[in-house]
């Protein structure tokens, strides 16, 4: 086996965990957004073109209830602001690898994110068109599991109670990556805080107040903490 | 009843739209960096929006006592294999599997 052909094998064999995660919580999604009444080609559609596992868990209820795509818009863009950072993060990463960029920066999804930064030393990803392989393998992961989500959505004739429980254990586990680093956990302490206290507005003001409030409260406070620790 | 086409496209638009934003902002940004400030903010608000998003995701469930048990017990079974194997993702399939097990057996 030449050595191109072995670091393309290391390349799959690091997605298989994301292989494992993307397809189950793509299953869960594909039978959340059928239950709610979305056809499987639009769930299909929507992994492939949105490619958001908390933004599209988020959004079922906002399709299916015939929320405003002003809102919509502007509550994706919120959901995602953590993108922007992964974007900065890699710059260089992005500055010397221009081959399929555009595609790798709408692909950079917080598991991608994490085996690129894991693996920036190792000389796999050194490969111009590794990168780009690996943003499109775990991209056709999540469209996998949709896909089959909402084939089996489709066809049982009532779903498992539970399901939407895919969606609370996603954010746990984002907010337990949160948590973990030092820097990090005031600012998910707070927008937990905050997000509990909003809940007395009830479910229609709840997430609207959340975002303004915690965006309010990270302008001024963020600056402060950032001097501290520097 | 099924969405429509003519109500799922705009919304999927938006999305995609809002959802393309955030990508691409970086590409201008590596060209004129965000002052202090934005920086700050910008750094603090993804950590920020995770602890709504789990209050979201928790205002999302109604369950009775038995449920809220379940609940808490399957929150605790991802804390606990996060800790004991690192793996976030492997505790998050195993949470997932373990709460519908218990709901729909119990």
């Amino acid at each position: 086996m030449t050595r191109r052909y072995a670091d393309y094998l290391k390349l799959v064999v690091r997605s298989l965990p994301v292989l494992s995660g993307y397809t189950s919580v793509g299953i869960a999604f594909g039978l959340v957004a059928v239950g709610a009444g979305i056809t499987p080609r639009m769930a299909i559609l929507m992994s492939l073109v949105v490619y958001a596992g908390a933004l599209q868990f988020v959004a079922v209820p906002w399709i299916a209830g015939g929320l405003h795509p002003g809102l919509m818009f502007v509550g994706a863009v919120l959901i995602n602001a953590r993108q922007i950072l992964y974007g900065l993060s890699l710059g260089e990463h992005f500055r010397s690898n221009r081959r399929g960029r555009l595609y790798r920066l709408f692909a950079l999804t917080d598991e991608t994110f994490a085996v690129l930064a894991g693996t920036a030393d190792e000389p796999w990803i050194a490969h111009e068109w590794a990168p780009l392989v690996l943003s499109a393998l775990h991209h056709l992961y999540w469209i996998g599991g949709t896909a089959a989500g909402a084939w089996l959505g489709a066809r049982i004739e009532s779903l498992p109670a539970g399901l939407s429980f895919a969606l609370t254990a996603l954010f746990f586990s984002l907010f337990l990556d949160a948590c973990e680093r030092a820097d990090r956990r005031p600012a998910a302490l707070l927008g937990f805080a905050i997000s509990a206290c909003c809940l007395v507005l009830g479910k229609r003001w709840f997430l609207p107040a959340s975002m303004v409030l915690i965006v309010a409260a990270s302008w001024i406070i963020a600056p402060h903490r950032a001097r501290e620790d520097a | 009843m099924n969405t429509a086409w003519g109500d799922f496209l705009p919304a999927l638009l938006a999305l995609a739209a809002g959802n393309a934003l955030t990508r691409v902002l970086p590409l201008f940004v590596l060209h004129r960096p965000p002052g202090p400030r934005m920086r700050a903010t910008l750094s603090w608000l993804p950590a920020a929006l995770t602890g709504m998003l789990f209050v979201y995701g928790l205002s999302g469930h109604d369950p009775d006592l038995g449920g809220r048990f379940i609940l808490v017990a399957a929150l605790a079974l991802i804390f606990a294999a996060r800790r004991i194997t690192g793996r976030s993702m492997f505790s998050l399939v195993l949470g997932i599997v373990a709460y519908l097990m218990a709901v729909n057996l119990f």
